[in-house]
């Protein structure tokens, strides 16, 4: 099978995926006890103004109803305003997903150079105390509260050093201390996948064939062994990196970014439908693509998989 | 091969580091860093000319004076707009766009004199026409939130000539003046009421800042008015800064990517005090935090049971551990600055009158439900276990459960025959958002007002006519009106006044012109850099 049609038959795959998540999402958040209308209005607002407000939002229409209204207007793209600030959905939207965006990526670019680096080297001696180090660190970054973590980054870069600013967005040097937090989490991951999978592979018989050859050690490793090592890889980075784009919530909150993840979950709190509809459904939608990403990138590193 | 590593490791940590340093800052970025805001101070002393950088907790929701619901909005509102009169720090009354007023004697009309002069950010003249389009708006459109503050007591509103408007009330209202001050009262520019401009997003104002860009979840952007009436504004802008961490606010506020930061923890007062290049105002607040108690339950019908509970509550205790003296003992249902305040006496702590009351009425080993949610004021959580301990103290059982805001609003609001029967005690806050009494009596006591505020389901006929009464009572003898009611309900117990949380504010040398107004609002349109 062609890439072309590969591609094309997985994001038709897709398709129900989405739909099906867009209807849980949906029930889900109406299901919630919390009703926007009582929310917006001010707290000496009678039932009457408050009924006001349900119609104003359209809540007051059956459920079915106003799912068909919001699906019909996001396959054209356009999802709404929001039920609190008035502002168009897709305004909120996307400059969210492109700051999320920015950030998962420097964090991903730092978190893989970082963890792939580390895993190798603590494979290359597996169970000294160089390959027990660089564990232990991996240990602490997955266990360590990214709040806490954002919380230091700035008390040290920002009040102490001022190297950077701490908190917004906007250029480059406020990317620098969330995607640092948001990148050592990736990096703990990555680092103890390289690491599990070189140890596996460098075992293997080919590679010692390769060292009785006599090619240089270093061609060893970072061509024939990592090439392989590298599958496993693939797969835990696709997954963090999907988990950034809607997880990356607390490193947004710390640092005042606004992402996409602190928009959704502001919403969910507002119960600010059409946001957080909208918003899941990007959400899903990014990850269908990271997963059909992953599977491409697979091939391309090894040609024994086949695409089917 | 070790040392190699590390080598290789700072050389790219420096690289890395020299890369951000020398990249250019881009303009739009919202907060400078301190370093380039400290090289500034080096070389200019800081003077007029500066945007003042507010680093506040929550995004605001609308630019709508008469349909604002939440605080943030309207610290950004009371920059653009302005109303006849207004409040000040200490909730006295101070004339704007009106420059003096009368009152009839009847008490039911009320003539003010305009400021002459005065333009609305979009050119058209501020007068009495003006005024009267403004009470059209919140008379004809019942969407707007704020419409009753106002609309329920105003029979009609005549021009009597240019600039002398009269407002004609359906009875008298003692406290008129001071629903004025509220933003309900704000003025609007006609023309961009006739034209339908969106109001939400573009306000049009006779305010010394106007909008420049507001940046959902991330900014809101002010602009001087150069045309203002009371002279240029001495700040080149206001910028309103999302920052929903509450530590993320006070280190911007230290590093001096802001020059104020709202609601800081009250546990960082003493630390952020010590530090010489801040300014620490600790503030009080109207709010108050009850403990309600459903009247509809079986549990709390004795009226004994609700009277122990009030005795056995050691406030102090609460407000000095809990509030780390940020805050106040509640007196009464109204906090102390607002209009109508009356000391019943009646808040003290006495466990054992409390354990001889609960005796009397065989309520021992009662089990209660005490409801709470987290993190809506300072200390709410927090309160409530104690509250429950206080409660076991004196021979009841407590079953506290902690709620998400969305739910519990929800839960609150429900019809008595809807409502969960779990519901005992559950702790609220209420702040009056024009400073009297008129907007806590009237939405949490009166009868009518079941389904809603009147969250207790609290029906007491005499109280309802009391009620009516001092809203019509001359401004001289409040007291003697509210001072009823107050001792009624602090018998009654329907709701148990706990404490008035405080605030704190933070800012930064040299700034001055900065007030914090006991309606929970900081007013920034005075505020300047020291020269």
């Amino acid at each position: 099978m062609s890439l072309g049609r590969y591609v094309l038959r997985r994001l038709l795959l897709s398709i129900p995926t989405i739909l099906g998540v867009s209807v849980i999402v949906f029930l889900m958040i109406h299901m919630l006890p919390g009703d926007p209308a009582q929310l917006l209005a001010p707290p000496e607002a009678t039932m009457e103004e408050v009924e006001i407000i349900r119609r104003r939002l359209g809540l007051d229409r059956p459920l079915w109803e106003q799912y068909l209204i919001f699906m019909g207007r996001a396959l054209r793209g356009e999802f709404g305003e929001s039920l609190f600030t008035g502002h168009r959905v897709s305004e909120l939207l996307w400059p969210a997903y492109l700051n999320t965006l920015t950030l998962s990526v420097l964090a991903m670019t730092f978190g893989i150079v970082a963890g792939v680096l580390m895993g190798i080297y603590a494979a290359l001696k597996p169970n000294t105390p160089r390959d027990q180090a660089v564990t232990s660190l991996s240990l602490m970054g997955l266990s360590m509260p990214v709040f806490w973590l954002g919380l230091i980054l700035i008390e040290v870069f920002s009040v102490w050093l001022r190297l950077f600013p701490s908190g917004g967005s906007g250029s480059i040097r406020h990317l620098v201390l969330p995607s640092l937090t948001l990148g050592l989490i990736g990096a703990a991951y990555v680092g103890r996948a390289t690491r599990a999978s070189m140890l596996e592979v460098l075992s293997e018989d080919y590679i010692r064939t390769a060292k009785a050859y006599g090619l240089p050690r270093r061609k060893v490793i970072y061509v024939y062994a990592l090439r392989n090592a590298l599958i496993p890889v693939v797969t835990v980075a696709g997954l963090i990196f999907g988990y950034m784009m809607a997880g990356a919530v607390l490193t947004e909150t710390v640092f005042s970014y606004p992402g996409l993840g602190r928009l959704i979950v502001n919403a969910i709190f507002a119960r600010d439908y059409p946001v957080v509809q909208a918003g899941i459904l990007v959400v899903s939608i990014t990850f269908v693509m990271i997963n059909t990403a992953v599977d491409i990138l697979y091939a391309l590193i090894n040609p024994r998989i086949r695409l089917e | 091969m070790q040392l190699k590593w590390a080598a290789v490791a700072v050389i790219v940590l420096l690289a890395i580091g020299a890369i951000i340093l020398l990249s250019p800052q881009m303009e739009s970025s919202p907060t400078t860093t301190a370093q380039t805001t400290t090289e500034v101070r080096k070389t200019s002393p800081p003077k007029e000319g500066k945007v003042l950088r507010v680093a506040m907790g929550t995004d605001i929701v609308t630019l709508d004076p008469h349909d604002v619901p939440d605080n943030p909005s309207i610290y950004v509102i009371s920059n653009i707009y302005e109303g006849l009169v207004e409040y000040d720090d200490k909730l006295r009354l101070k004339p704007v766009l009106a420059e003096r007023w009368e009152v009839s004697d009847d008490g039911l009309t009320y003539t003010f004199y305009l400021r002459k002069g005065v333009k609305f950010q979009d050119g058209t003249p501020f007068n009495a026409e003006a005024v009267k389009a403004n009470f059209d708006r919140l008379f004809n459109n019942k969407e707007l939130a704020n419409r009753n503050r106002l609309v329920p007591f105003i029979d009609r509103v005549e021009v009597v000539d240019e600039y002398t408007v009269r407002i004609v009330l359906k009875k008298p209202v003692a406290t008129f003046l001071n629903l004025l001050a509220h933003p309900a009262g704000m003025m609007i520019s006609p023309k961009a009421i006739k034209e339908g401009v969106d109001l939400k997003h573009n306000p049009v104002g006779t305010g010394p800042y106007k909008l420049k860009e507001w940046k959902p979840n991330t900014y809101v952007e002010l602009i001087p008015n150069e045309d203002y009436w009371g002279g240029k504004p001495k700040l080149a802008g206001i910028k309103f800064l999302v920052v929903p961490e509450d530590e993320a606010r006070v280190q911007m506020v230290e590093s001096g990517d802001a020059d104020v930061a709202i609601r800081v923890p009250a546990i960082d007062v003493a630390r952020l005090k010590a530090n010489p290049d801040l300014n620490v105002n600790v503030t009080r607040t109207i709010r108050v935090v009850f403990i309600g108690c459903n009247m509809r339950s079986p549990r709390l019908q004795d009226k004994r049971v609700r009277q122990a509970i009030n005795l056995a509550i050691d406030r102090e205790a609460i407000v000095e551990k809990i509030l780390h003296g940020v805050g106040r003992v509640a007196k009464s249902v109204l906090a102390e600055e607002v209009i109508g305040f009356y000391d019943t006496g009646k808040i003290r702590y006495d466990p054992e009158k409390a354990k001889q009351l609960i005796k009397e009425a065989g309520a021992e080993g009662l089990q209660v439900n005490l409801w709470t949610p987290k993190g809506r004021y300072p200390g709410d959580y927090e309160a409530a276990q104690a509250v429950a301990q206080y409660l076991e103290a004196i021979g009841l059982k407590v079953k506290l459960r902690t709620w998400e805001w969305g739910s519990y609003v929800a839960e609150l609001l429900k019809k008595p025959e809807e409502a969960s029967p779990e519901r005992d005690l559950f702790l609220i806050g209420w702040a009056p958002s024009t400073g009297e009494y008129i907007g806590v009596f009237r939405p949490l006591f009166l009868s009518e007002s079941i389904p809603k505020f009147n969250l207790w389901f609290y029906e007491n006929p005499k109280v309802d006519e009391l009620i009516k009464q001092a809203e019509h009572a001359p401004r001289d003898k409040i007291v003697e009106y509210t001072k009823k009611i107050q001792e009624i309900l602090l018998d009654d117990l329907p709701a148990i006044p706990i404490y008035n949380p405080g605030d704190v504010v933070v800012y930064r040398k040299g700034i001055r012109g900065l007030y914090y107004i006991p309606t929970e609002v900081i007013l920034t349109k005075y505020a300047y850099f020291e020269g």
